[in-house]
């Protein structure tokens, strides 16, 4: 579905100004002014801000629910309003408005029916669609009956029904629980991966952090800062190392060295403490393993196949499969331990390995070298922080990191 | 095409799952079998199936009247109320297709209950008729070209029942067309015009009047005196275009109810009827005697009566055949819709009540487009009370444009009940644009045994409703709808 010949933007508002009128036609608030914006192809975009910052009322218009005041919005180089652009779009509103006296299955077909997919093809993607929010067991229950997070993954499946080019999800995890939650946001990212455009509203900022490749924030209805989140979000005074548990004499060492050698004082060092959603994830999974029975949302979480994927480059596959391999690991492990990446995603707060294995290579040969040239980029230790590291990971690090984890394994069973 | 067909599909949905709409359902099946089982009539046969007809007729009208002005106002404000028109008119459907597929809903939700109501109504006829597949022919009540013996009653109730249900078959479960006298307008006009030439001559045209109005009420007097017999007289009325009636059947029927012109002993009169067209066809009298004033009776004759030009005259003769010289000195007066005329079958029962549930559906349909209209810039209750005055307004629309006329000629009136020169135009053009629901009303027709007809020229007339209601004015209402809903911002203003 995705087209590459697309040469315009997916997105792009150009000084969009929405102003609500009252009855007499009297200017009573800008929601939006002079919005100025471009969401490209294939990119994760998120639009921050806090309640009433217009975010809401841009999306809308996107949509062609509401008519700018001024100023363009153009999608996939249409005007909103245009019914062949809305083939390619999914829309997840901030709250679920779905009809309550339609079940699960009556609702995706509906919507599968105003697309016009055929008979066959719409049945399988229902399927598709329910296993994957994990509702496939209670597809024949209305609606009205859900609660608010299974709802919620019954708006998102009916977004995807159309296999959209563009996603637009307005604070997609409002009401799920933190399993769904983490769904969603894998979700999207896996949806970007596979090459869709999703532009993402949200005011949870570690949403956003977790899945966007750029972002815009908004407030008072203007542009405060637009940006790549890795850019954005760096801080590139500081430098953070985690480690497997080290006693108190190594940390001793490690933190003279890093004294001596860059003339920086260490700001802190402890144990890193789990995320909760990292601990939470852990208990459910554990509890679906031992098959404690529930009258919620099953597992589910599987992408459902008919979302079109971008076919992989050659060689990527390998990597692809490397990555997932050192996610599933880093999954098992405590957050801070996990140091591997997936590629276009970005980084978690996990520390670069890299940067890791170079400090304890000089470490070891600190005893005999004189102090290095130069001050090396700052270096502060911050285990739980969110600092991320400016370059992307180097792929033969992880490669390398992966292999030396299997091969200790190996060893450690044999 | 499919987009439509899929909102149509989910607006039945909504209608049936919804409770208030279930609860008007129920109403209506409880209401016609519970009609059909109790309701006695004037306690004959066809007074029962009369009776029946007209109530549940009129009962499933408001019933369906009611539900669809809910289910259409309901389906789009609320929709955009509680905001799923987000979601929906964000997919690729173009907003009129959503309007249009939520009137093609409400209107298969119409059809399928007028369908049962049809089937309520069939059965119970059937009921009345005695038995399945009883038909009246060559004079006699047959089942499969056998004549049906009745067995267990005495032999007057015997010949009563099959008198009765001979009258049923005949007069009501039938559809007839009916056909009034052809005043001799050049004649009454010719008159009109020497009186005011007369008057204008004389100097005495009515002050405060003009011709017109001066005209019009000469007209008016003179019609009616066309329809009084005066006592110990007579009068011929001729009917035109019964063309059809000499060739296709066996009898036609001269129904007429008379108002005397002061009280009669009994309320009864004898007079007598010369029926056929003289020197073109055979004249036959038929006498009346003591016939019961201020009531229909049926005078049925051979259709040969007709002359070849589908002429016939029908003379009245205010005579007591038995007693000239006793005749009691009352005019007979020809008056209303009822006071003569001549109808003939041209169609069966079940094919005459399949038009006039047609007829309510296309009110329906009406109803269902100026719902959507109306919601698709109004709140729900506000569509609804609009549709709704438009509903009880449009089903007397002729009754209340004669009741303004009156406060017109009457200025006192005028200001006693509050009607303002400003407002009596509005509300004669509001009462000019909405359908006239009562010139549309099949009930009537049905008890009466009158064709429900595609004709333009017969009342009611489907083909008139279909054009002017059904199309034309239907057809604005939902273009309007379209439009509004194209402009407006579904969105709510939320900053």
């Amino acid at each position: 579905m995705v087209s590459h010949t697309d040469s315009k933007p997916a997105i792009e508002l150009i000084g969009l100004t929405k102003i609500f009128r009252d009855f007499w036609m009297r200017q009573r608030v800008v929601a939006v002014r002079e919005l100025t914006l471009t969401v490209r192809h294939g990119e994760i975009f998120g639009l921050l801000g806090p309640n009433g910052s217009g975010k809401t009322t841009t999306i809308k218009m996107i949509l062609g629910l509401l008519y700018p005041s001024r100023g363009r919005v153009w999608v996939y180089g249409k005007q909103p309003t245009d019914v062949q652009v809305k083939h390619r779009i999914g829309f997840l509103p901030e709250e679920t408005y779905l009809y309550r006296f339609l079940n699960a299955y009556e609702t995706l077909d509906y919507y599968g029916r105003i697309f016009k997919i055929a008979r066959r093809e719409r049945h399988r993607r229902i399927e598709m669609l329910l296993e994957m929010v994990g509702l496939a067991a209670g597809a024949r229950r209305p609606i009205g009956e859900y609660s608010k997070g299974m709802a919620r993954r019954i708006g998102l499946a009916q977004a995807l029904i159309n296999d959209p080019d563009l996603l637009i999800l307005d604070e997609p995890t409002t009401g799920m629980d933190p399993i769904g939650s983490r769904q969603i946001k894998d979700l999207i990212v896996e949806l970007g991966r596979r090459g869709k455009t999703i532009m993402l509203s949200s005011h949870l900022l570690a949403d956003v952090e977790d899945v966007c490749h750029r972002v815009s924030i908004l407030y008072g209805g203007k542009v405060r800062a637009e940006g790549d989140v890795r850019q954005l979000l760096a801080r590139q005074e500081m430098t953070q190392i985690v480690a497997e548990r080290l006693d108190e004499q190594t940390v001793r060492a490690v933190t003279g060295l890093i004294e001596r050698m860059e003339h920086k004082k260490v700001l802190q060092v402890g144990n890193p403490s789990d995320k909760l959603e990292s601990l939470f994830l852990r208990i459910v999974e554990q509890a679906r393993a031992e098959r404690v029975e529930t009258a919620g949302v099953v597992a589910g979480g599987r992408i459902a196949e008919f979302l079109t994927a971008e076919r992989p480059r050659e060689g990527e596959g390998l990597i692809e499969q490397l990555m997932d391999e050192s996610e599933r690991e880093a999954r098992l492990m405590p957050a801070g331990a996990a140091s591997a990446q997936e590629p276009g995603r970005p980084q978690d707060d996990q520390p670069d390995a890299a940067v890791l294995e170079q400090l304890v290579s000089r470490g070891a040969s600190n005893e005999s070298e004189p102090k290095a040239d130069g001050p090396a980029r700052g270096a502060g230790v911050e285990p739980a922080g969110p600092a991320k590291p400016a370059e992307p990971a180097d792929r033969s690090v992880i490669d390398d990191l992966v292999r030396r984890a299997a091969d200790e394994e190996k060893s450690r069973d044999a | 095409m499919r987009n439509i067909w899929a909102v149509a599909r989910v607006t039945v949905r909504e209608a049936l799952r919804q409770k208030a709409a279930i609860a008007l359902l129920l109403l209506l099946g409880v209401l016609l079998p519970a009609l059909g089982l109790s309701i006695k009539g004037d306690a004959t046969l066809p007074g029962r199936a009369q009776m029946f007809l007209d109530w549940s007729l009129r009962s499933s009208r408001l019933i369906l009247g009611f539900l669809t002005v809910f289910v259409a106002c309901g389906t789009l404000a609320w929709e955009l109320k509680y905001r799923q028109a987000y979601i929906t008119l964000v997919k690729p459907l173009p907003r009129w297709q959503f309007l249009v597929g939520k009137w093609v809903g409400v209107g298969l939700l119409n059809l399928g209950l007028l369908a049962c109501v049809g089937a309520v109504i069939e059965g119970f006829t059937w009921n009345f008729r005695g038995r399945p597949g009883l038909t009246f022919a060559g004079g006699h009540l047959r089942w499969k070209d056998e004549a049906v013996p009745l067995v267990g009653l005495t032999e007057q109730q015997r010949n009563n029942e099959q008198r009765e249900r001979e009258i049923l078959l005949r007069e009501v479960l039938v559809a007839r067309v009916s056909l009034k006298p052809v005043p001799p307008m050049k004649e009454i006009m010719d008159e009109i015009d020497r009186i005011i030439e007369q008057r204008k001559d004389e100097g005495r045209m009515p002050a405060g009047q003009g011709v017109r109005e001066f005209r019009e009420e000469l007209l008016a007097g003179k019609l009616r005196d066309y329809a009084t017999v005066a006592p110990l007289s007579d009068r011929a009325f001729k009917f035109r275009g019964l063309s059809t009636a000499k060739r296709s059947s066996g009898f036609i029927q001269i129904r007429y109810c008379i108002e005397p012109g002061q009280s009669t002993p009994n309320d009864m009169m004898s007079y007598a009827w010369q029926i056929g067209v003289p020197r073109k066809t055979e004249v036959r009298q038929y006498d009346r005697l003591n016939e019961s004033v201020r009531t229909v009776h049926t005078l049925r004759v051979p259709a040969s009566l007709i002359s070849d030009d589908g002429e016939l005259e029908v003379r009245f003769i205010n005579v007591n055949p038995d007693n000239p010289e006793g005749t009691f000195p009352a005019s007979a007066i020809f008056a209303g819709d009822k006071g003569l005329e001549v109808l003939y079958p041209v169609d069966d029962f079940e094919s005459n009540l399949v038009r006039a549930l047609a007829m309510i559906e296309l009110q329906m349909l009406f109803l269902a487009a100026l719902g959507l209209c109306a919601a698709s810039f109004l709140t729900f209750p506000t569509a609804c009370l609009l549709c709704l005055l438009v509903f009880f307004a449009g089903s007397g629309v002729s009754y209340l444009l004669e009741s303004i006329s009156w406060t017109m000629k009457d200025d006192t009136a005028v200001l006693a009940h509050g009607v303002t020169k400003v407002t009596r135009p509005l509300v004669v053009l509001f009462l000019n644009v909405i359908p006239d629901f009562s010139a549309y009303s099949p009930s009537e027709a049905l008890v009466d045994g009158k064709v429900v007809a595609w004709n333009w020229n017969i009342d009611p007339s489907l083909g008139r409703a279909l054009v002017y209601m059904g199309v034309l004015r239907t057809g604005l209402v939902v273009l309007a709808g379209c439009l509004i809903l194209q402009r407006r911002e579904v969105a709510q203003v939320i900053v």
